[in-house]
């Protein structure tokens, strides 16, 4: 009975000593080392709306991973997409009547292309981190990078991370040749992932992102008939503040060799944005060298103040003030499945092939139908082969 | 943010932060099952960065990866 209190009262003491370490942002996760060898991931992605009819996206992703000597590793990341399609353009409202949304037509071709690299120094129980990376699209720019630290603590058992980033964008518009606008953004972030038992991971990150310059979508627009025949072009602040909570479980069931990954994220920004998502998945290891995962996530979100969603809304707004109708600042629910199969091919790779079905809809917004004018459907797949060299 | 937002946020942090700090552990020689892929915490493989990319381009959020590079959030 005494050594159980005792136990007991030393698991809450270092239950206490983590929380206020985390509290104080000394700093986050395990530190792991590097790779003992070179490790690829490559996959190819598609993705589309509305069975193709409106954005469909393809092309491939590439992850490699090298380690540096015995204490630093180097990560590249390299994604080419070529992106077709059509998307809302102009929001119509009229009275009485529902919102007409016109669509761009299938004028929408580019290809977006990333690259960026990280550099990783390990020191016994503390690592740093420094990344660099650019993404080039038809109109869009950005030069981003970011450095992190992570300490190791309590035998390895509590990880500690902090990290700041930065990203200078320049964005432009294939409709009018004359725009050429910036925006900054600079984030700060902090986490901690804690083992829980043998069985049991769990961690916890902070992040504040503060963004400065265009936030407009120059491609979209709202116009309302009767008031007017007022045509408003996409206005947002020229500022946005947001804060991202995510936690993040990994629940191991040896018994019946299964694995649970749950994350909760709670979102909330200065435009009157709030969110959360919930993502679930399941792991099923069949003893085979076939493995199974199905998966389900939600997500919520509340409209953003200057959101526009009805006629009488459309007719308060006057020239110059901040409006949108863009969809993703609506209120609405989004619930996705998913699917991997998942094949071992060798102790030293695995082919996957993903599965994940995407619905948009009003009715699924948490508490009372949301402001959507419509709903969608979306398909991502993929497949991707893992390799260790 | 509305009190009812602030005050859900201040309890869901303090909730995390708490239950992040608890539990026993893992002595090394019981590490065997943390070590499966399963288990990984790290959001850096090509599909997770797929999803987020698809993620961020149809939701009002981005999520908690390095900043930079979500793309112009057009269209």
């Amino acid at each position: 009975m005494a050594a159980t209190k005792a136990r007991k009262g030393t698991q809450a003491v270092a239950c206490l000593n983590s929380a206020a370490a985390a509290l104080l942002g000394i700093s986050a996760p395990a530190v792991a080392g590097p790779p003992l060898n070179l490790q690829t991931d490559i996959e190819y992605v598609r993705y589309e709306e509305e069975g193709g009819k409106r954005m469909t996206v393809d092309g491939p992703r590439i992850s490699i991973r090298a380690p540096h000597g015995e204490e630093a590793a180097f990560t590249l990341n390299l994604s080419h997409e070529s992106v077709s399609g059509a998307s809302p353009a102009v929001v119509t409202f009229s009275s009485g009547n529902k919102p007409n949304i016109t669509l761009s037509g299938a004028s929408i071709q580019e290809t977006q292309n990333h690259v960026d690299g990280t550099y990783t120094l390990y020191d016994g129980d503390r690592s740093w981190s420094m990344g660099l990376g650019h993404a080039k699209e038809n109109d869009y720019r950005s030069r981003f990078g970011s450095l992190s630290v992570a300490r190791s603590i309590d035998q390895g058992n509590t990880e500690l991370t902090a990290g700041i980033g930065f990203s200078s964008d320049d964005i432009q518009s294939t409709n009018d040749p004359s725009l050429n606008e910036k925006r900054n953004t600079s984030e700060l972030s902090i986490g901690a992932s804690r083992t829980i038992s043998p069985t049991r991971l769990l961690q916890t990150t902070l992040l504040n992102r503060h963004g400065r310059g265009y936030f407009n979508d120059p491609y979209k627009n709202t116009f309302c008939i009767g008031c007017g025949s007022v045509f408003l072009p996409d206005l947002r602040p020229g500022e946005r503040n947001e804060w991202l909570l995510t936690s993040r479980l990994r629940n191991h069931f040896p018994e019946s060799r299964t694995t649970l990954k749950a994350e909760y994220r709670f979102y909330h920004d200065d435009w009157g944005v709030n969110a959360h998502t919930l993502d679930l998945g399941w792991i099923v290891e069949s003893g085979t060298p076939w493995n199974i995962e199905a998966g389900v996530r939600y997500h919520t979100q509340s409209e953003a103040d200057f959101f526009v969603g009805s006629y009488t809304e459309a007719s308060r707004v006057n020239q110059g003030e901040t409006v949108s109708s863009d969809y993703r600042l609506s209120s609405y629910g989004t619930l996705s499945s998913l699917m991997r199969l998942s094949r071992k091919m060798s102790d030293a790779s695995t082919l996957d092939f993903n599965m994940e079905h995407i619905r948009q809809d009003p009715s699924l917004h948490f508490g009372s139908t949301g402001s959507l004018f419509e709903s969608m459907d979306a398909w991502l797949l993929s497949v991707n082969l893992k390799q260790e060299f | 943010m509305s009190s009812k937002h602030y005050y859900r946020g201040v309890l869901i942090l303090i909730l995390s932060i708490g239950i992040t700090g608890c539990g026993p552990g893992a002595k090394p020689w019981e590490r065997g099952y943390l070590a499966k892929p399963a288990m990984s915490l790290q959001q850096s493989s090509t599909h997770a960065g797929a999803r987020q990319k698809v993620y961020s381009s149809r939701e009002s959020v981005r999520g908690s990866a390095s900043v930079g590079g979500g793309g112009c959030g057009c269209n």
